[in-house]
């Protein structure tokens, strides 16, 4: 079954909800802390598979993999 | 013999291909995310060879102020870092500074800063929402302290490991109402005819025809620079060729590198110093007067704290405790210059307990990846250093700046 993977950027200067290997729901906090004009919510459902801090932009970038 | 041979051959070409590669790392253009070196070789770093406090000064009036600003350099970074390099009972050189104190970092939006509102207390005086660059949360623009220096006939410089229009150098220099205006906040640095920034972003300096570039208009703000009477420079040996008093130093296109053969920040600072005690002296008055003002940033210390990677955050700290040495010196041997060394946040939520002895009996904790709203630590030295003392908010630092070098009013708002 082919896989879809779904990146979210979330604001780096809160706390992040989630691990990789964390399953999480569509609508599901992804970060907590300091409001942001940032999305910090899942757009999908799926598996927490890569995180990475991109500091020229300052934010986590999430992948979230999902069946296709 | 033959083999001997063979196998002194093949070690000389892999030995060459490593040096080749080692230097495309970091050349200009490099990547700062894959040309991080050896983090755990510490050797660029030359501990103080006493513990004992910098001397205070008996001078009263301030002439030059340094502000160095560690980004997300809590009290647990740089203990961890002069535990690493230093051991149990030394002290990097911020730690020897005469006078000590703590600083309250919340923004107007939250218990927890980022580094556009942080900036932006450090350098107006004013509490602003985060992400923001220069202006209160009502979006009106307020003077820089380094603006108002600038007011004063004041040549100024900002110096940063980050791109020079990352959000601490930018709440220097411009005012946006998001720090993600990189394209804005170039124009506004260059517009503003800073004597000296060095950092790196050369990206938001090329007009979009570039290649490089990450700006969507044609404007070449490197050309304009040029014309504007600037030194621009981009690696290491342009930097040490600067004569003038004014300098352009984007020496990559995104981050700096922290590697050789690029500059190191201290080597940045201390030409900052240079071309601004230069630029004073060319304005015609006497004994370097009327004095400079210079923001030094080591940005990657923050970087390494969201990776919670304490390796780098050692390395970062230490990177950027040269830089302040440089401005120390400087300062001993002018006499009246003040130095400020602080942070804007810390990240990590770093604490230290009890290590492994060979690993200097620390280990180190996060409990965060983001920033935190723990207080940040503070030094001084110079003319007025005193009045840093104690417990303070952000907000009063340029706002004792300012009083310092007799920048009134401050705060102000920019009509």
């Amino acid at each position: 079954m082919s896989e879809r993977e779904t990146i979210v950027r979330v604001n780096a200067t809160g706390d992040l909800n989630v691990r990789v290997g964390d399953r999480v729901r569509r609508g599901q906090e992804l970060s907590a802390g300091p409001s942001t004009d940032s999305p910090s919510t899942a757009p999908v459902s799926g598996l927490i598979s890569r995180i990475q801090f991109d500091p020229d932009n300052h934010e986590f970038v999430i992948a979230i993999t999902a069946p296709a | 013999m033959r083999m001997t041979v063979r196998t002194i051959l093949i070690a000389t070409i892999f030995l060459a291909m490593t040096i080749v590669l080692a230097g495309a790392c970091a050349a200009p253009g490099a990547d700062y995310r894959t040309a991080k070196g050896n983090a755990n070789d510490l050797s660029f770093y030359q501990p103080s060879i006493t513990t004992a406090p910098y001397p205070l000064t008996s001078a009263r009036r301030v002439r030059n102020v340094i502000l160095c600003i560690g980004d997300g350099m809590g009290l647990s970074q740089v203990a961890m870092a002069s535990a690493k390099a230093t051991g149990p009972g030394g002290k990097l050189h911020m730690e020897r500074l005469p006078v000590a104190g703590t600083v309250r970092t919340y923004s107007a939006s939250s218990r927890v800063t980022d580094s556009a509102a942080a900036g932006t207390a450090l350098a107006t005086g004013v509490k602003t929402k985060n992400g923001m660059i220069g202006v209160d949360p009502d979006e009106r623009a307020y003077l820089t302290v380094l603006e108002a220096a600038q007011a004063k006939g004041m040549p100024t410089g900002l110096v940063a490991t980050s791109a020079i229009t990352h959000a601490t150098p930018a709440s220097f220099g411009a005012h946006v109402r998001s720090r993600k205006m990189e394209t804005d906040i170039a124009e506004q640095l260059i517009a503003n005819e800073i004597n000296v920034l060095f950092g790196g972003g050369r990206e938001f300096f090329l007009p979009k025809s570039h290649p490089d570039s990450g700006r969507k208009d044609d404007l070449d703000l490197i050309a304009q620079a040029r014309e504007a009477g600037y030194a621009v420079v981009g690696t290491a040996s342009e930097l040490r060729s600067i004569r003038g008093p004014h300098a352009l130093g984007l020496f990559q296109l995104e981050a700096l590198t922290t590697v050789e053969p690029e500059a190191s920040l201290a080597m940045l600072a201390s030409k900052a110093i240079q071309v601004l005690r230069h630029a004073c002296l060319e304005s015609g008055a006497r004994d370097g007067r009327p004095g400079f003002f210079l923001m030094i940033e080591g940005s990657q210390i923050d970087w390494a704290c969201h990776d919670n990677d304490a390796v780098n955050a050692v390395r970062q700290t230490l990177l950027f405790d040269q830089a302040v040495e440089a401005a120390v010196d400087f300062a001993l041997r002018d006499g009246r210059t003040l130095v400020v060394v602080t942070a804007d946040h810390e990240t990590g939520g770093l604490t230290l307990t009890a290590g492994a002895s060979e690993d200097d009996g620390l280990a180190p904790h996060w409990s965060t990846k983001g920033h935190t709203g723990s207080p940040v630590p503070l030094w001084a030295i110079g003319p007025g250093a005193a009045h840093f003392a104690g417990v303070q908010d952000n907000t009063d630092i340029p706002k004792k700046i300012a009083r310092l070098l007799g920048l009134r009013p401050f705060p102000k708002r920019v009509k």
